[in-house]
């Protein structure tokens, strides 16, 4: 579903370069579910967004389903993006000014639902999530927890294929972090494929596989097998 | 530098906003200050009274005249106020001179602003003399008092007390009567309804001259109410009117009401207008207004995206009153800045409406519109500080105003929308006046009036002179000056109607070229015109004493051929006289009753004309029977050969001055005569088209601003959104939407207002355009376009960016 080959992204800010990936090469196939870790500023995020094409890289190519993407303007990649590709964010990236229920109507809005599938599809990820009794209230009204199955339940209202998660449970206490973690096995099981930026080794078994990025490069790809195995 | 950059910027907004307000502010008030000041600067202005009189019908020479409403009056009526009245302290009057000329070393000047008057003059009004002494100056008969310009005009001097000038009437055989100069007076201020050139005293007893029609003033004792003195005036009145006469009814009017309230025919100059001072009034509040609500949003926004810094402010100890101060210190710079642009652009008003500001005049007022405006602003901009409450509220969430901005931008747009249609709607009225009066390329038509009996007498001749010169395209003359309608009613016996001496019809006088020079096509008959009667045919059947006037036409008739009389209809006559058809009164027979009964011979209708509107448009088209009389041709018109305009008018002043050498001739040009009627109407457009420019360019700067700062607190939100699938399009879309919506909403709020005001100023007009829905619909279109280019270029930026950089933006 993705090959990435040599990417590379060099930020210039005024005069500092800074190199935040450097020639990456990786493939993820349908259907699985990729962690990728590392410590902070060494590209997670980076590579994050390049995969969910929200930033363009400055070289190599990126293959999305076969299709070279990586040179494509942003309104040819907002039509692949469409129903393709959604995002859970660390800070749940909610809409403060729209109800949960408005929240997660959004991708669905833009996919041009017709009004009784969209409400149809609207309640049942609310009810997925066991979030529906709070459907209209605001963001600002709910515990990080509750904020996060919305944003879930948003990102997955259009059943994307892939679901981007940049470090769903980085503000979430551990409880409430596992809830989310099996939300999104539950999901992957399902069919979605998911890559995942963690800090957390517990979140990273629920992968089936981890990359660990270091300064911007891929330094080690391990199974959940050889995960396992390292780590104890 | 960001930062400084948009703080820069949303301090030009702020300072271009208060500088308009200032500017409209302070002209506008200075405006209204002069023109609410009339006449109030003599000292008994509050017990000078002028009379007005509405009389039905006059019995004089010319017949009976309709309904007058005027502000002069025969002496008759008032010659024993005092005697009778003790309320009546004292009295004066201005009576016009007509056709007097003064010669001064040989020189021949006609006088045209000029009255008789006397000592009382002086008495209730405090006119400053600069030579002579008030109080003895028209003491006497025969004592001329003179302006300073008039002065260095005529005698090239002011030291001229004791000099002696011969004035003679046009008509006079005699030599004239020998006037000596009692005093030079200051030129009247600016604000006085009456500005004469020249006062004269009379004695009435020893001459033969009547006091005329003069304008009388009354001055009351201090206790009278004036009210209950016309109440017994009119009552006197009724009960002592001729037998088979309406008795006249008499108005006071105060001085100081003058200018602005009154606008009868025959006032002293061209008077105020209330119409023009509201829309002044109304447009500079609308400025002020817009420009509050500015300054107040856009403080508060900048407080909002300030916040967290006020907050690191108030957590290392700053207290309310440091935060306020720092404001103050901001808004005070910012508001002097303005105040020194808003003077230079105030200066340059007058370009819009016939008034000059002039910072030595009018310093204290500046001083108070300035300080006015340091206050005022100074605490709308410590507003958003203090009822934030954001000491008391550290934790407060940022963005909860924006309820309260969007109304305030929707109030902008109201009043925005509602001036820009009237502006509208102003214009398409003036065009309309463009069209409505007759003659084609009305530049290159003079009208002539104001001219001796001698030009009167030698019409034919100058025609004929002029006519050689083929520069000159037509000649030809009329009863009244361009914008005025005949005055004179007659009865009158038409073949087919039933002959009612109460059933009247308006005279009109016209020469045999008239049509020609307008290319007006009949509507039925024919309008190739015989030439009329002479004038020394006239001039002898206008004799009311029928024996000497027979004996005179008889002795003409070997060298004058006999004429046919001929006689044209109005549309509006047409229908008055109960036709439908102007075919059916084509050849019918016509006569006026003239009170000499030679005058107007029985003739034929020969043509249906359309309604000329020759006249104003503020009163309907009177109906009119036009005939050709020669001595009644006050006003002459010529129209020029376009290519040689300046050429022919030099040829026609040529001739002119070879037959009137002592009269210079006195011209104006159709445009200008008809744009001058509709001068007020003209002013508004243009200050409305002022205001309504600068009220929807502050509106612009201010949603400019307010959207600026919500697309940038909204980066995050559109990066979300297209994160979740949304185009750069659809966020356009939306944010373009939201907006539109408010400025559709402020256009439904805005109609009715603009509909009513609209329609209010139309009033005056007896023809008007129809306020026909795409007036609005244009204003609408147009609000919303701005709206649109305001906003977009701003949303485009932002919704183009790649959705990461908006994420990454909190
Ligand atoms: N917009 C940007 N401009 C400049 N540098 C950036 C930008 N975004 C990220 N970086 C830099 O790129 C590097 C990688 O950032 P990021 O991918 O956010 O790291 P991670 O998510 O692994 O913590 C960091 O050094 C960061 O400072
Ligand atoms: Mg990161």
């Amino acid at each position: 579903m993705i090959k990435v080959e040599n990417l590379s992204k060099v930020f210039q800010t005024e005069e500092v370069e800074t190199t935040a990936l450097n020639k990456v090469n990786l493939e993820i196939k349908e259907g699985e579910f990729v962690a990728i870790m590392g410590p902070s500023g060494c590209g997670k995020s980076t590579l994050l967004n390049i995969l969910g094409m929200l930033d363009s890289p400055t070289n190599g190519k990126y293959y999305f389903c076969e299709n070279e993407v990586s040179s494509l303007k942003e309104k040819q990649r907002n039509t692949f993006r469409k129903g393709n590709i959604n995002f859970v964010f660390q800070s749940f990236n909610l809409i403060d000014e729209l109800s949960v229920y408005k929240n997660v109507e959004l991708p669905l809005k833009y996919l041009r639902y017709d009004l009784g599938k969209k409400k149809k599809r609207v309640l049942e990820m609310l009810d997925r999530m066991k979030i529906g009794h709070r459907r209209n209230h605001y963001p600002q009204q709910l515990s990080g927890g509750q904020q996060q199955r919305v944003a879930i339940a948003r990102a997955i209202a259009p059943n994307p294929k892939l679901l981007l998660a940049d470090e769903p449970t980085g503000n979430l206490d551990s409880k409430t972090g596992l809830e989310v973690m099996n939300l999104l096995s539950e999901l992957n099981a399902e069919g979605t494929t998911i890559v995942m930026v963690t800090h957390s080794e517990r979140d990273a078994e629920f992968a089936h596989r981890v990359i660990r990025l270091f300064d911007g490069e891929v330094t080690m790809e391990s199974t959940k097998k050889e995960f396992a195995q390292i780590e104890y | 530098m960001n930062i400084l950059t948009k703080k820069s910027k949303w301090a030009t907004i702020n300072i271009i906003g208060i500088a308009i307000a200032f500017a409209s502010v302070l002209f506008v008030s200075a405006y209204t200050i002069k023109e609410l000041s009339f006449d109030n600067f003599h000292s008994k202005a509050d017990q000078i009274y002028r009379i007005n009189i509405d009389e039905p019908g006059r019995v004089g020479f010319m017949e009976n005249i309709d309904d007058v409403n005027s502000a002069s009056l025969h002496s008759y009526y008032t010659e024993s106020l005092l005697d009778n009245f003790p309320e009546v302290k004292n009295m004066t009057y201005l009576s016009h001179t007509f056709n007097l000329n003064l010669k001064v070393n040989e020189e021949i000047h006609s006088l045209e602003n000029s009255f008789y008057t006397d000592h009382t003059f002086f008495e209730l009004f405090d006119f400053k003399l600069l030579k002579g002494n008030r109080s003895t100056a028209l003491n006497n008969p025969y004592e001329i008092i003179l302006s300073k310009t008039a002065a260095i005009q005529y005698f090239g001097d002011i030291d001229i007390i004791g000099k002696e000038v011969k004035v003679k009437g046009e008509f006079d055989s005699n030599n004239g009567q020998t006037f000596t100069v009692t005093g030079i007076f200051d030129e009247f201020p600016d604000n006085s309804h009456m500005a004469p050139d020249v006062l004269l005293s009379i004695n009435f007893e020893e001459s033969n001259n009547s006091i005329g029609y003069p304008y009388t003033y009354l001055h009351f004792e201090n206790e009278t109410n004036p009210n209950h003195f016309i109440k017994s005036l009119n009552k006197y009145w009724k009960k002592n009117v001729a037998e088979g006469e309406l008795a006249p009814t008499f108005q006071l009017i105060n001085i100081r009401d003058i200018h602005l309230q009154s606008h009868k025919k025959d006032e002293l100059g061209t008077n105020g207008n209330m119409n023009t001072l509201w829309v002044l009034i109304f447009g500079a509040v609308i400025i002020l207004l817009i420009a509050m609500i500015n300054y107040y949003n856009l403080n508060s926004v900048q407080l909002h995206s300030d916040l967290n810094n006020l907050k690191i402010k108030i957590i290392n100890g700053a207290s309310l009153i440091n935060l306020s101060s720092s404001q103050l210190k901001k808004s005070a710079l910012q508001i002097i800045a303005s105040i020194l642009i808003g003077t230079i652009i105030t200066l340059h008003f007058d370009y819009f409406i016939d008034f000059q500001i002039s910072i030595s005049k009018h310093i204290i007022l500046f001083l108070y519109v300035a300080i006015g405006f340091i206050i005022g602003f100074g605490i709308l901009g410590l507003l958003p500080l203090i009822t934030n409450n954001i000491t008391a509220n550290l934790s407060q969430k940022k963005e909860e105003g924006s309820k309260k901005f969007v109304i305030s931008l929707i109030g902008q747009f109201v009043l925005s929308i509602a001036a820009l249609t009237l502006t509208i709607v102003i214009h398409k009225q003036i065009t309309f006046t463009k069209d409505f009066h007759p003659g084609k390329n009305k530049e290159t038509i003079i009208a002539i009036k104001n001219f001796p009996y001698a030009a009167i007498q030698n019409f034919d001749l100058l025609k004929e002179n002029v006519l050689k010169h083929p520069e000159i395209n037509y000649f030809s003359a009329t009863m009244m000056p361009p914008g005025m309608s005949g005055e004179f009613e007659y009865s009158f016996e038409m073949e087919g109607i039933e002959k009612k001496t109460e059933n009247r019809i308006t005279i009109n006088s016209v020469d045999q070229d008239f049509f020609k020079l307008f290319e007006i096509q009949p509507l039925a008959g024919n309008l190739n015109l015989q030439k009329g009667s002479n004038f020394a045919w006239e001039s002898s059947a206008i004799i009311p004493y029928e024996e000497i006037s027979n004996k005179r036409l008889a002795e003409l008739e070997p060298i004058h051929h006999s004429f046919k009389e001929q006689y044209i209809l109005n549309e509006t006559a047409l229908k008055k006289l109960g036709f439908k058809n102007p075919q059916d009164v084509i050849g019918k027979q016509f006569k006026f009753n003239f009170r000499a009964s030679n005058f107007f011979k029985r003739g034929e209708i020969v043509a249906v004309i359309k309604d000329l509107h020759y006249a104003d448009m503020f009163s309907h088209e009177t109906a009119e029977v036009i005939g050709l009389k020669q001595i009644f041709n006050g006003t002459y018109l010529a129209k020029f050969n376009p290519k040689n305009k300046a050429e022919a008018l030099n040829k026609l002043n040529e001739e002119w001055n070879k037959l009137f050498p002592n009269y210079p001739m006195k011209y104006d040009f159709l445009n200008d005569i008809y744009a001058k009627l509709y001068r007020n109407q003209y002013n508004e457009m243009r200050t409305l088209t002022l205001f309504a420019i600068l009220s929807i360019l502050l509106s612009i700067m201010g949603m400019y601003a307010l959207s600026s700062y919500s697309i940038q607190h909204k980066t995050k939100e559109i990066g979300i959104r297209k994160a979740n699938g949304a185009s750069s399009i659809e966020i356009m879309r939306e944010i373009i939407g939201e907006y539109s919506i408010w400025v559709a909403l402020a256009f439904v709020i805005a109609c009715p207002i603009a509909y009513y005001a609209a329609s209010d100023w139309l009033e005056s007009f007896a023809y008007k355009i129809n306020l026909s829905w795409w007036i609005f619909a244009l204003s609408g279109v147009i609000a919303i376009l701005i709206a649109i280019i305001t906003v977009s270029w701003q949303t485009w930026n932002a919704a183009r960016k790649d959705p990461v950089y908006a994420l990454k933006n909190e």
